[in-house]
């Protein structure tokens, strides 16, 4: 507006009446006009890059997965060069779930297989833990050979996390905890690392119902480790295994308890025997009773659980774990 | 009550929508209609979701949970059946829970689809009739320790159903 | 079976009443499935040139010895292997200005502005709509109750988007807002579908005080509540689960879905009362247990009884829970509930209830396979039903699950 055809009083005057109009007309934009298109991989990768500002989980989880869902339709060769030459650790996520996504429904396995490659070979760290992410809960930890336990000796520690956190929830979430080879797998990877808290971690959770003899026997190794975490966990571990090495793990634990002197290890043993013979380990747990007077409260709780009677591991502990809280 | 899931279908995201983050939808291995949920026209028990399609062996009958899981296929008929073969003989491909829990998809024909694999809503067979079946379709059930669930689902018999249609929600 | 238990007469299928409600429900659904085909049908024209496929073609799959249209002729159409079919893939769409809409739409402009997209069959940007509208509620009482009062007059396919989003909001959990939700759940003047997707809504819940509890069981068993009715049941099973889960409270539901599974004229909703359970695996104590025996041996249904058998299997009181199987076995004369109480006497006391299996081969023979199966594994040393379950040579040794026509 040309101020000097006006007075400035005008112009205030005008401002204040206008004022409640404009507020009013900020505050109900015209709508947007929503037209739906066919996604390109361009567009699509300038939403995301543009939605990764935006405060709404809801526009960003939208845009997550819109992009997986539309991989299966998008050129390969097209996703594999955009992956290739993203350098945002952002957008290598994005684009690396799109290639996983296409081969875990059923199309080419060398999608995945770039993933791979980029994982353990690009320079960036947060690249490296960016393309681990986008490898969660899917099939790669049967089509990426030794990659898990390259990944556990990662310089990087967000890589070795990344990974940790993978061979866990495809373990849980994949496989159910069924499936042997992921399970061994794990039990590689957490073993050959030389991070000890991710390596607690990872036997302290993965399911080993269905783990190999040799695994087996490379947790009862580490039930002599120097890291009482490690120990603990191992020992966890050793609870859950298949009934073929049911009696070993018991006969180890069993002969453990009196040597170790780190009383969460102890509480842990307790455990894997309680889950080992369920009513019939009560015996071999008032046995225990008195080799460490101050785990007596944690051996009587078991025996309280275990009279109950019930047949399923996760009741059991599910009862323990209330127990706990009420005492 | 047969209709009783027809609200559940007319509400379907609302009552599908997983909200735990273990939670899985369920979604039509092909596109076909809804031919039978709890119950069968004739009214006998059926405690699952079967899903027709008008022809046989030409769509894939993909895995309907979404989500990468694990997969037990288990051939028992490796021909073309189309409408039954007797009771027993139906492929099948199911996933296991840690808790008793089972998901299963019947009926599909063998293909070189078909083996144990890992995958989300990838393809297991063509749909077909194995097994006891009077017409090439899907069943879907979800059952603990054999006891089937019939919370999870919320379509309706006579639905029409594509494989971006929410059948269900488990876990 | 005892004399003094008379089995229930299963539900006259055929004289079943057609719910009054079931137009409605047609209507809403058609509504529903207009717009979930709209999408599909918005891209018929493009599926050719947009499928992308693999491998051989229909024409291919057709010389394994089938045409298509062909399809229910004879049994075993070819003997050899079918060709796989190619992959088909429906990819969703990308929508112009939602990057717009998502940073301006407020809680004022939502309906109008979501309007279009809610037509559209596009499923994934039905469930953006949601979380977004969950975003915009937040925590805000009043805003859920805006929405609420939509509730009362929206359409069917918006009703499920509004309902959805208040379900997923951090308000639903405000004490103000969970009152409002179960009062209009329950409030008669609501047509039926409506108050189905507030029941459904109402599953978010983490505790119903007993006063709830109470309106939502005698809802849920009253023949007129119709399918809501279902609904009702599934959402007081939905929030034991999560109460149980806190906080081990199981009780108060419990009651209720055995109130629902005994008194309910309905057999949908007394196996559905029967099976919730199964999500919370309560622990039975003394009274709980008598009233799953009393529905074990006068369900006239044999699905529910089967499903009582696997609900007694928590029992607290083993040697009872075994008495109680032991007892119905002899009586009963179908297969399936039989092995429902043989497996779940496994369930209820592992290898202990040995015994009682055998004693159950002996009265059928044709458990011994079976009897044998579960003997060899506990005596390879697994203790864990679970496991036990997944050990079995089959997991379907008398054709019980698929409950054929």
């Amino acid at each position: 507006m040309p101020v000097s055809h006006v007075s400035r009083a005008s112009v205030a005057g005008l401002l204040l009446v206008l004022s409640p109009v404009v507020s009013a007309h900020a505050q109900t934009p015209s709508p947007p006009v929503l037209k739906a298109e066919t996604c390109s991989l361009d567009g699509l990768m300038d939403s995301i890059r543009r939605g990764l500002g935006s405060k709404s989980e809801a526009y960003r989880g939208y845009l997550r997965a819109l992009l997986r869902e539309t991989a299966v339709t998008l050129p390969e060769a097209q996703l594999r060069d955009a992956f290739a030459r993203e350098r945002d650790p952002a957008m290598v996520e994005h684009l690396a779930a799109a290639l996983v996504a296409r081969t875990d429904r059923g199309l080419e396995s060398s999608a995945l297989d770039a993933v791979r490659e980029r994982a353990l070979g690009d320079a960036d760290p947060a690249v490296r833990a960016a393309t681990v992410r986008a490898m969660r809960r899917s099939s790669a930890i049967e089509r990426t050979g030794d990659m898990y336990e390259r990944l556990m000796r990662d310089a990087s520690p967000d890589v070795r996390r990344e990974a940790a956190t993978n061979l866990i929830e495809d373990n849980q979430f994949v496989y159910s905890g069924h499936h042997g080879p992921a399970a061994d797998a794990a039990v590689a990877a957490a073993v050959g690392s030389t991070d000890a808290s991710l390596t607690a971690r990872i036997l302290g959770t993965v399911s080993t119902e269905a783990i190999s003899a040799d695994s087996q026997a490379r947790l009862q190794r580490m039930l002599r480790g120097g890291d009482s975490s490690v120990r603990a966990a191992a020992v966890t571990a050793l609870g859950g295994v298949p009934a073929s090495g049911m009696k070993s793990s018991r006969e180890s634990l069993l002969a453990m308890y009196r040597e170790e002197e780190d009383p969460e290890v102890r509480k842990a043993i307790l455990q894997s025997i309680a889950r080992l013979g369920f009513s019939g380990a009560v015996p071999d747990l008032q046995r225990l009773r008195e080799v460490d007077p101050r785990l007596a409260p944690e051996v009587d709780a078991w025996t309280r659980v275990l009279g109950m009677g019930l047949q399923e591991w996760s009741l059991l502990l599910r009862e323990k774990q209330r127990l706990s809280q009420a005492r | 009550m047969r209709n009783t899931t027809k609200m559940l279908a007319a509400l379907t995201s609302l009552a599908l929508l997983p909200t735990a983050s273990s939670a899985y939808s369920v979604r039509s291995p092909f596109p076909g209609s809804v031919t039978a949920t709890t119950y069968y026209s004739s009214g006998t028990f059926h405690g699952a979701v079967d899903i027709g399609a008008s022809s046989c062996n030409y769509w894939g009958a993909e895995t309907g949970v979404v989500a990468t899981l694990s997969w037990d296929v288990s051939i028992r008929t490796t021909g073309v059946v189309c409408n039954g073969n007797g009771s027993g003989n139906q492929n099948e491909a199911k996933h296991a829970w840690s808790d008793g829990y089972t998901f299963r998809q019947w009926h599909w024909i063998k293909t070189s689809d078909s083996y144990d694999r890992t995958c989300d809503r990838c393809q297991v067979g063509n749909i077909g009739g194995t097994g006891n079946a009077t017409g090439p379709h899907a069943h879907l059930q979800y059952d603990r320790y054999g006891t089937n669930v019939t919370s999870w689902y919320s379509v309706s018999k006579g639905q029409s159903v594509n494989r971006s249609t929410d059948v269900g929600s488990i876990r | 079976m005892p004399p003094d238990s008379v089995p229930r007469a299963e539900s006259p299928r055929a004289d079943r009443p057609v719910r009054r409600t079931a137009w409605r429900v047609v209507a809403l659904g058609a509504a529903l499935l207009v717009a979930g085909v709209g999408w599909w049908t918005w891209r018929a024209p493009s599926v050719a040139s947009e499928q992308h496929t693999t491998g051989s073609s229909p024409a291919v799959i057709a010389q394994s010895g089938e045409t298509h249209h062909s399809a229910a002729q004879a049994n075993t159409l070819a003997e050899g292997e079918a060709t796989a079919a190619p992959r088909r893939f429906d990819a969703p769409p990308c929508w112009q200005d939602l990057e717009r809409f998502n940073a301006e739409v407020t809680l004022g402009t939502f309906r109008e502005w979501a309007a279009p997209l809610l037509g559209s069959g596009d499923a994934l940007v039905r469930e953006y709509l949601q979380a977004r509208l969950a975003e915009l509620i937040g925590r805000d009482a009043a805003k859920a109750g805006e929405v609420l009062d939509w509730a009362r007059e929206a359409p069917a396919d918006e009703l499920e988007v509004l309902l959805s989003g208040l379900k997923d909001s951090e308000a639903v959990h405000l004490p103000q807002v969970a009152a409002r939700l179960t009062a209009m759940s329950l409030d008669a003047s609501l047509d039926a579908e409506r108050r189905t997707g507030l029941l459904l809504a109402l599953e978010t819940q983490r505790h119903f005080e007993p006063a709830v509890l109470t309106r939502l069981t005698a809802f849920a068993k009253d023949p007129s509540s119709g399918e809501a009715g279902w609904v009702a049941t599934r959402t007081l099973g939905k929030v034991m689960a999560e109460d149980a889960r806190r906080t081990g409270e199981v009780r108060p539901y419990l009651d209720s879905l055995l109130t629902v599974s005994a008194e309910s004229p309905d057999e949908q909703i007394r196996y559905l009362a029967l099976t919730m359970p199964l999500h919370a695996d309560p622990v039975l104590d003394a009274k709980s247990t008598e009233r799953y025996a009393h529905i074990l041996t006068s369900e006239g249904s044999e699905d529910g009884r089967q499903a009582a058998a696997h609900d007694l299997s928590l029992a607290e009181d083993k040697a009872h829970v075994l008495e109680l199987y032991a007892k119905a076995f002899p009586a009963e004369q179908n297969v399936c509930v039989r092995w429902a109480l043989f497996r779940f006497a496994a369930r209820a006391a592992g290898r202990e209830a040995l015994p009682v299996m055998a004693t159950m081969a002996l009265v059928d023979p044709r458990f011994q396979p079976t009897y044998q199966d579960f003997e060899r594994i506990y005596a390879s040393g697994v203790v864990d039903f679970e496991r036990v379950w997944l050990s079995l040579s089959t997991q379907d040794p008398f054709g019980c699950l698929h409950h054929d026509e």
